[in-house]
């Protein structure tokens, strides 16, 4: 007798319990709204598709996740040095001065090599347009490009035992004259401040806003950021110093995703706030879901107008383990309301209140002892039961 | 404590409650009064000089008033020994609870009868006593005594020389009780041996007395 109430006193708790969990995620969907978002899946294949595909499928979340690609990358834009110096060499030997020149003489080519950080053929171009112009008697040309060769610190190509040793004597002497001249400070900023700085075609110098002692004369200032198109300018740097100010625009899609790509790439990166922020510039939305697929587990951001507003990491890839982290990674981004414990919801009280009332009835139901009324009349004697 | 007289009546009534929270359930429990002995040894007491039945003092008045009490025995031990329940009254009190109920017979009849003390029974047989009994642990006592039942309304100690015969019941609960509730005297036993205007009066004052 016992054992059976029992029995039906956990089966009925137990039902109390569903019912609640169920509510439970009824009410933290219906709280969601049906927002609509943007997904981005990354990682290796074949583990990618199938966590997009259970990221793209309609959940018990309302909100309107719709998987996206991230955009093909931009080829590289630095357009490749084509200038065929074995020709100006040709030219150069055979006294073809003219011709010698005019393979150099285009400063957009210098340009090129010096946004392609092409240190060697920046240098080696300046080192022939010296010795052309020397030989065709253009001595300022000649001075000129030996001294952007100087001003620049390109390294000395090879090529100089190819050339008369009064060219070398030239180089030379213009650029003990250079290292002779006062250096002066060039001021780099930007805005957004924390842009890479490149000069003359080399690695990042240093992040605006900051200041380089250069030499004086001509430098190819270039500013690079994540989320930004590369800005490069030719400057001119006076004795008494000078400043370089630029407001980078904002990046292409094709350009942010390449950057992540060169900068980032792997899915664990999406739970990085500047990568996961790289790639709100690469998939253009108000409300971006990243979700990054390893091999064993899965990370997760949430951005909203750019900026990460939750994330989340995982252990495991399998569907179940998408679906929490999505709802994971939308709660802490406050895209959906945390699912309140059961303990807070007042259904539960109210269940609580019925089952108590329930059982209080019943208790009372076992316990009660009605009044009774007890009527007297009178009977027949009795004979006396002697023992 | 679930009350074992009324376990079959209570589930129903339960069950009726259930139904209507608000319906006033009650349980009805029926019980016979009957004098132990036939006659009654409690009405067969004599007057200690002329050895006369009680009984026949009702000849001085046409009516023979039954009066009816209960005695508050809340508290007190299960047995029905006399000289217990003289003593209990004695030290912690049995006052008469709930009211006191009456009814009358007439002299002639009784008197006139071959057995007057069974006359008694004859006459009081199936008239009803009380429609609601009081609650608790009670003693049933009831008293003959000459005079008619408005004479004796009042709960103070009768007059000896009015009386003319008393029962009473072993402490019992009404409510829970199943079996028929018997009156007897013994007190005879307890004062003397003799039935007598004495233990009459003990019987009958008992509860009653300051």
């Amino acid at each position: 007798m016992t054992g059976g109430l029992l029995r039906a006193v956990v089966r009925v708790v137990s039902a109390i319990f569903v019912v609640l969990s169920s509510a439970t995620a009824t009410i933290a969907s219906a709280q969601a709204g049906g927002v609509p978002l943007t997904a981005v899946v990354v990682g290796d294949e074949p583990e990618r598709s199938a966590a997009a595909r259970v990221v793209a499928e309609r959940s018990a979340l309302s909100v309107e996740l719709g998987v996206t690609p991230l955009p093909e990358r931009m080829p590289d834009t630095r357009r490749a040095t084509t200038i065929d110096l074995a020709r100006t060499r040709a030219h150069y030997v055979a006294a073809e001065l003219d011709a010698c020149l005019s393979t150099v003489r285009d400063d957009a080519l210098l340009d090129d090599a010096l946004e392609a950080e092409d240190v060697t053929t920046a240098a080696r171009l300046l080192f022939w347009r010296t010795a052309c112009a020397l030989a065709f008697g253009d001595e300022a040309l000649a001075r000129a490009s030996a001294e952007q060769l100087a001003v620049r610190e390109l390294p000395m190509p090879l090529d100089v035992g190819s050339v008369t040793p009064d060219v070398e004597r030239f180089l030379f002497d213009v650029a003990a004259e250079v290292r002779a001249r006062p250096r002066a400070q060039l001021r780099v900023s930007s805005v957004p401040i924390g842009a890479r700085v490149r000069l003359d075609g080399r690695a990042a110098r240093c992040t605006t806003p900051c200041a380089i002692e250069l030499a004086t004369g001509s430098h190819h200032v270039a500013l690079d950021a994540d989320g930004f198109e590369p800005a490069g300018a030719q400057i001119a740097l006076a004795a008494e110093g000078g400043a370089h100010e630029v407001t980078l625009t904002r990046a292409r899609p094709e350009r942010a995703s390449a950057q992540w790509s060169l900068r980032y790439g792997r899915a664990a990166d999406v739970a990085l706030d500047p990568a996961a922020e790289l790639l709100g510039v690469a998939v253009p939305s108000r409300r971006l879901l990243l979700v990054g697929v390893e091999r064993s587990r899965l990370v997760g951001a949430y951005l909203e107008d750019g900026v990460v507003r939750g994330r989340g990491v995982r252990e495991g890839v399998a569907e179940d383990d998408v679906r929490a982290l999505v709802r994971l990674v939308l709660e802490r981004g406050g895209v959906l309301a945390p699912a309140p414990e059961f303990w807070e919801l007042p259904e539960l009280w109210i269940i609580v209140g019925v089952v108590l009332a329930g059982a209080g009835a019943a208790i009372g139901w076992a316990l009660y002892e009605p009044p009774v009324h007890t009527s007297l009349r009178w009977g027949e004697p009795v004979r006396e039961v002697t023992p | 404590m679930k009350l074992r007289a009324c376990s079959l009546r209570q589930v129903a009534c339960s069950i009726a409650c259930v139904a209507s929270l608000a319906g006033g359930c009650e349980a009805e429990n029926a019980l016979d009064v009957r004098f132990l002995n036939q006659p009654p040894l409690g009405l067969a007491c004599v007057e200690e000089g002329t050895r006369r039945p009680l009984l026949t003092r009702a000849v001085t008045s046409p009516t023979i008033a039954v009066v009816t009490d209960f005695l508050d025995f809340t508290g007190s031990e299960s047995t029905c020994r006399p000289g217990y329940l003289w003593t209990y009254c004695a030290t912690e009190g049995c006052p008469p609870v709930g009211p006191r109920v009456c009814t009358e017979l007439s002299s002639r009849d009784i008197l006139l009868a071959d057995e007057p003390v069974r006359a008694v029974a004859v006459s009081l047989l199936g008239q009803p006593i009380v429609s609601d009994a009081p609650d608790g642990s009670l003693v049933v006592r009831t008293t003959l005594v000459r005079g008619r039942c408005a004479d004796h309304l009042e709960l103070a100690p009768f007059d000896d020389a009015e009386l003319l015969g008393c029962l009473h019941s072993c402490p019992l609960e009404l409510d829970a009780t199943e079996r028929d509730v018997v009156l007897e005297n013994d007190f005879a036993g307890v004062i003397g041996g003799l039935c007598d205007e004495q233990v009459t009066a003990a019987c009958a004052n008992l509860g009653l007395e300051e």
